[in-house]
């Protein structure tokens, strides 16, 4: 056997230069190729005795003939068929880098595949299958790290080995209609003998239907060769029309698509960051943005808001006017009796009491279920936990807190969405200080009595009262009883998705029959207790001061003189008002003999400006309501807690208002 | 060696330590969270929580938690 030779071919920045190196050692010349200035170099090395010859080729990616470089390194390995040609492959980038490979593999060359830079490969944890590629493409394949040395040994005995192969050209699918075509040039071609070139006839097919020129200018020179050109210019023609685009991108496109396919079945990469984000990640980053979390969180409170208090509202009011029908129905058809009494003033107004809730509460639980279900409310958590932080709360207790100022209740039930016993306990025993919207009625009146200038800042002011107490109680009572962390934050996030309406119904009638059922019992019993108080002794004229709450009032007024409204009208107002804020209003009316709108001109009889603030900041907060207790007791299972919710609010409330009034009055 | 607080977005990372109470680690070893752990940092919102994915699943880690984790990033 004579002097092997071989060429090194591949991608610019693929390491050739280094290869060539590492396998010529300093056994190289320099000159230039024949006809050009573009650099030829040759080298040699001996493998198991034979001396190899080693041209390196010049870089490209790949073999059109449109630059130089590309027509040497393709009219070296048409003109000179060296015996191998080994082409180095950037393995970290192996779409690009087999064209080439492949292009030389239709060719019919010897092919090596040099699976370079390894090294990259196993530091991204990419698996390629080698065995599966060499096979696809029945190509020897040798990884390398040629910036090492590594693998060079190995390249040159595969390459010794590979010089006897005998090699068939890679077939490529093109599709049915180039491969009719191709078909019918190749049988053309080989009837007129290659027309004497030494090239596969499907690749000369292949390259004709390009309407490669160099090839064409070739043909032309050889005996036949215009005859194949003529009839390859026609099918071409043909085919064009049949594709309806270019020839030659198409099958370059067709060409990479094998490629894809090739590295599809044969590499295995750990996903990217860009490819692993999911739909869920992208909407993450929008609704988790620093800048629009919060913003975006709010707005989503605020339809949550509104549509609890503006689409319950008025079903509440039908309630409330079908319950005061009924219980003015009952008394109507039994006449007055204490009986009568007992069933309309203590148990239709109890129930009723319950049930004016019952609207509110569903869609405040429909909306807070599809929060959830769609996955939201896990994130709300997460954009004002550092805020809640700061408060020695979790990020979940904001949502109660918010909704606190609708309704208590509410507020209350959303804690179950807390984890944590601790953090609920303590948000729920904070909640009833975010001051409700049945509270909303009396400051109306008092601070429009007696601030007209000004009611807007003074209930405003009530409002902020009632946060700054809820924050310095959530702070003290974490000190005394919940001692330690917040629990930490973290939390598996769901993916988003859009909740079925089914799911949503049914969380929102699980929690709200839960109301229904607890707290309803609790609120029933208070109501028909006050019922009883007011009634007594028989005869009495329900709720005046002769009634054992009137005697109540007037024994507990003493307690609310250092707070400026030490008479039993007031006494008996805030104790009516444990049933409902609401109910502060409209007892002042009842127990001074006069309707609501007159109070503004009965209430400076008895009250200061001074002594109505105070007599707001108890309103706002000595007690929860009876049936926030109720709730509270039903989501703490607890009475120390309840008892300490309310012990706390009344405490408070009268230190606060008596603090205020005192202070008040040395100004 | 660094907290998790700081690793920028798209970054893997190798969990080596949980600097904190028996119940911090417990809960993070519930999430699956133990030294060795690889995850991913999908979003980092300093100084707010940061996303991270664990294999298929997705965990918020707090913020302040996130810095008494300390890892090794890998890439």
């Amino acid at each position: 056997m004579s002097e092997i030779v071989i060429c090194l071919g591949g991608n610019p920045n693929s390491g050739k230069t280094t290869v060539f190196n590492n396998l010529t050692r300093a056994r190289q010349k320099v000159g230039n190729w024949p006809g050009v200035t573009v650099e030829k170099k040759e080298g040699e090395f001996i493998a198991q005795g034979k001396r190899i010859k080693v041209v390196d080729l010049p870089g490209t990616y790949s073999l059109t003939a449109y630059s130089i470089d590309e027509r040497i390194a393709r009219d070296f390995l048409i003109k000179e068929h060296p015996d191998v040609t080994v082409i180095i492959v950037d393995a970290t980038n192996l779409e690009r880098n087999l064209y080439l490979a492949v292009e030389l593999l239709e060719l019919g060359a010897n092919v090596v595949i040099d699976l370079n830079m390894m090294d990259m490969v196993w530091h991204k944890r990419w698996q390629i299958d080698i065995g599966k590629l060499s096979q696809i493409l029945c190509v020897s394949i040798v990884p390398t790290v040629a910036s090492k040395g590594e693998g060079m040994e190995r390249l040159k005995s595969v390459v010794l080995s590979a010089a006897t192969k005998k090699v068939t050209p890679l077939k490529i699918d093109y599709g049915a209609d180039v491969e009719r075509t191709l078909n019918e040039l190749v049988d053309f071609i080989n009837q007129q003998k290659n027309g004497g070139l030494n090239v596969p006839s499907r690749w000369l097919a292949i390259k004709l239907l390009e309407n490669d020129a160099q090839i064409k200018d070739w043909l032309q020179t050889l005996p036949k060769g215009t005859e194949i050109i003529k009839r390859a210019n026609h099918l071409a023609q043909t085919l064009q029309d049949r594709l309806r685009e270019d020839i030659e991108s198409y099958l370059i496109e067709r060409r990479y698509g094998f490629i894809s396919g090739l590295v599809k079945e044969c590499v295995k990469k750990p996903l990217g960051i860009e490819e692993k984000l999911t739909i869920s990640d992208k909407i993450d980053k929008i609704a988790l943005n620093r800048w629009l979390g919060i913003p975006i969180f709010l707005l989503f409170m605020w339809v949550t808001f509104k549509l609890v208090f503006d689409m319950g509202g008025p079903f509440a009011d039908y309630i409330d006017t079908g319950v005061g029908w009924l219980g003015e129905a009952t008394k109507h058809i039994l006449g007055e009796n204490w009986f009568s009494s007992l069933l309309s003033d203590g148990i239709i107004a109890g129930i009723g009491s319950v049930l004016v809730f019952l609207p509110n509460i569903m869609i405040l639980f429909l909306a807070i279920g599809f929060l959830e279900d769609c996955g939201y409310m896990a994130r709300a958590a997460f954009v004002m936990d550092r805020f809640m932080h700061a408060l020695g709360l979790h990020g979940k207790s904001f949502i109660p807190m918010i909704l606190g100022f609708g309704c208590n209740i509410p507020g209350i039930m959303a804690t179950r969405t807390l984890e944590s016993r601790k953090d609920r306990i303590l948000t729920i025993l904070i909640n009833p200080f975010m001051s409700c919207s049945a509270r909303l009625p009396i400051y109306i009146l008092f601070a429009g009595t007696f601030f007209p200038t000004h009611a807007g800042t003074v209930i405003f002011f009530m409002y902020a009262l009632g946060i700054v107490v809820a924050i310095f109680t959530g702070l003290l009572f974490k000190r005394i009883f919940f001692k330690g962390e917040v629990a930490p934050l973290i939390m598996e996030l769901p993916p988003y998705r859009m909740p079925t309406l089914k799911t949503v119904l049914i969380h929102m009638w699980e929690r709200s029959s839960v109301f229904l059922k607890k707290a309803g019992t609790i609120i029933a019993a208070g109501v028909v207790l006050v019922w009883f108080l007011s009634s007594m002794p028989p005869g009495v004229e329900y709720a005046s001061r002769e009634s054992w709450i009137g005697c109540l009032g007037a024994l507990f007024a003493p307690l609310f003189k250092p707070g400026g409204f030490g008479f039993w009208q007031a006494a008996v107002a805030l104790i009516f008002g444990i049933l409902a804020k609401e109910v502060v209003v409209g007892t002042l009316g009842t127990l001074y003999g006069v309707e609501e709108e007159s109070l503004t001109k009965v209430l400076p009889k008895y009250f200061t400006n001074l002594s109505a603030l105070s007599f707001m900041v108890m309103s706002l907060l000595y007690i929860p309501c009876i049936a926030a207790i109720g709730v509270i007791k039903a989501e703490t299972n607890s009475w120390r807690w309840t008892g300490l919710a309310v012990g706390w609010s009344l405490f408070v409330g009268w230190i606060i208002a008596t603090l205020f009034y005192q202070l008040g009055r040395i100004f | 060696m660094c907290p998790l607080s700081v690793v920028e977005n798209g970054r893997e990372v190798e969990i080596l330590n949980i600097r904190g109470g028996r119940g911090l680690c417990h809960r993070l070893n519930r999430m699956g969270i133990y030294p060795g752990t690889r995850i991913t940092i999908i979003n980092n919102g300093r100084p707010g929580p940061l996303i991270v994915a664990l294999g298929e699943k997705r965990l918020g880690i707090g913020f302040g938690m996130a810095h008494r984790i300390f890892v090794n990033v890998l890439k």
